[in-house]
């Protein structure tokens, strides 16, 4: 009995992890209509970037050209808007979990959790991902309806959504540890806001999230291809508008592999910093 | 009246600056934040030179006139953006036992460091990065300033629908991220009714169209209706808030203020 008591097995883990993640979507449910209306911003967002890029567009076709016949960075301009609609539902979809880590730790209420038989981080990503589901098709359901409104469909097959789905779950973990890293500075710093803007506008713009990192100039999509933000945004987007199996499978190993990485480090910090942590009254 | 702000805006920085390294890591985050936002519209513009008429140098005028104004707005009057939360929460009891006016007094509670990035950041790309006289300097001022103000009405006026809708967080906050990210972007993007949207329901034209055009190139007219159009946002909000107040009940909470 006692044996049994030890470590948790990676199973029950698991097990305890999903459960939270169902718990996370289920009462999420219950505010059902708050979040759409909360998600009604990306309408505005859309309606913006579809004026912005049909006037681009519209302007490399020059006088007398068809908008339909142009392509940039290889992406049509239906392709671009619902480019657009994918970034917007992987970055919208994430609840600030920088702040909510920095809160807890800065409030002592990390010390709540030292004794529940989860781990932090795994806590707080099973929230961060059932919430983010829940939030990824209500986005992509505003999106979509604005881009199909405004620029019609693109070819899109039903046997990919599987994959995608895993391709957001990986993407948003992906996020959710940059996110959680930025957050757990805290145990070393008063405020993280401004680490914050820095790290994650850096995300944003080298990720692709504003345009696709294929316009970018050749010596700076050169040192993206380096950096591990096109995981994060671009590829992922890219790959929810002009899906291929073989993309997706050499996308995911990527994925999974920076998420060790990043998931490693993230733990690594919360255990030097937890080391710090002092907890004052009750 | 004045020596009132000014009081109050200085009580208010010496606050903020409490907590220096926090203070500065923000106002120099959000520089940072925006210059991302502006090498977005220079990779842009590498790719795409002309945009309606726009060249690069306009949109750092934008971007400089934007967060100018927004951090006047917002780095000095931080508490409009949480008017709303205030009035649903039944907070404005403390402001109402003072016989200064309330709305004012609301609105210079609180100073956010972020926003005073925002604030120098504006100065700061048209210093660097764009050829300028003292005269355009100076309709950057002015400009700055109104659209500063609009922002500030459109807020405020936002915020007052929890007067008259209760909890009203979700479409106050809403209507102003429309509104900010209407005015990030150039306005000749847009034609037809979203142009009369744009200076009227959400007047991102008042903030990003017509102060830019004062520093291109200086028109009385465009003055003119830059003058009109603040006072017209200004006075509304300014009735909106008062003629909310007489519906408004206390929560009778005991808070702390900060």
């Amino acid at each position: 009995m006692i044996a049994s008591r030890g470590a948790p097995s990676l199973t029950s883990e698991i097990t305890k992890l999903v459960a939270i993640a169902q718990i996370t979507l289920r009462s999420r449910f219950r505010y059902l209509w708050d979040m759409i209306g909360s998600t009604l911003f990306l309408a505005v967002v859309m309606f913006v970037f579809v004026r912005l890029w049909t006037v681009t567009y519209q302007s490399s076709a020059g006088a007398g050209g068809n908008v339909k016949d142009v392509a940039l960075a290889g992406f049509s301009l239906a392709q671009m808007i619902w480019y657009l609609v994918a970034t917007e539902t992987i970055i919208m979809s994430m609840t600030p979990i920088h702040r909510l880590i920095e809160r807890e730790i800065r409030d002592g209420d990390v010390a709540i959790r030292l004794n529940k038989p989860y781990s932090f981080l795994g806590f707080h990503w099973s929230v961060f991902l059932g919430e983010g589901l829940l939030k990824a098709c209500i986005l992509i359901a505003v999106g979509g309806v604005v881009a199909a409104i405004m620029v019609g469909g693109v070819s899109f097959s039903l046997g990919s959504v599987p994959a995608l789905v895993l391709t957001f779950i990986l993407t948003s973990t992906l996020n959710f540890f940059f996110g959680a890293m930025i957050g757990l500075l805290a145990f070393w710093t008063e405020d993280v806001t401004g680490f914050y803007f820095i790290f994650d506008r850096v995300k944003w713009l080298l990720g692709g999230f504003l345009m696709p990192i294929t316009l970018f100039p050749e010596w700076l999509l050169s040192v993206v291809e380096w950096l591990p933000f096109s995981l994060m945004i671009y590829q992922p987007a890219r790959l929810a508008v002009q899906f291929d199996w073989n993309v997706w499978a050499e996308l995911a190993m990527k994925q999974l592999g920076l998420i060790l990485v990043l998931g490693f480090l993230a733990q690594s910090m919360y255990r030097l910093g937890v080391r710090r942590l002092d907890v004052n009254g009750g | 009246m004045l020596r009132f702000l000014a009081a109050m805006m200085r009580t208010g920085f010496a606050s903020a600056i409490e907590y220096r390294s926090s203070f500065f890591t923000q106002v120099f985050g959000m520089m940072i934040n925006d210059s991302l936002w502006v090498t977005f519209w220079m990779l842009y513009f590498q790719k795409f030179p002309v945009l309606n008429g726009w060249e690069k140098e306009d949109l750092f005028v934008l971007w400089a006139v934007i967060t100018f104004s927004f951090g006047i707005a917002f780095g000095l009057f931080a508490q409009a953006l949480r008017l709303s939360e205030l009035i649903a929460q039944g907070q404005l009891d403390y402001y109402l036992a003072l016989p200064k006016n309330v709305l004012l007094h609301i609105l210079v509670g609180q100073i956010r460091p972020a926003n005073l990035g925002d604030l120098f950041f504006g100065p700061t790309l048209l210093f660097f990065f764009v050829d300028m006289t003292p005269e355009k300097w100076w309709w950057f001022l002015v400009g700055g300033v109104l659209g500063g103000l609009v922002y500030l009405a459109f807020f405020v006026m936002a915020g007052s629908l929890a007067f008259y809708m209760g909890s009203s967080e979700g479409i106050s906050s809403g209507i102003g991220n429309a509104l900010i990210h209407f005015s990030t972007y150039p306005t000749r993007i847009f034609d037809g009714w979203t142009r009369v949207v744009l200076f009227t329901l959400i007047p991102a034209g008042f903030i990003a169209e017509v102060p830019v055009e004062l520093v291109r190139r200086f028109q009385w007219g465009d003055l003119g209706i830059l003058v009109v159009g603040t006072a017209a946002f200004s006075s509304f909000a300014w009735f909106l808030f008062h003629r909310g107040l007489r519906r408004y009940e206390s929560g009778n909470l005991i808070v702390m203020r900060s």
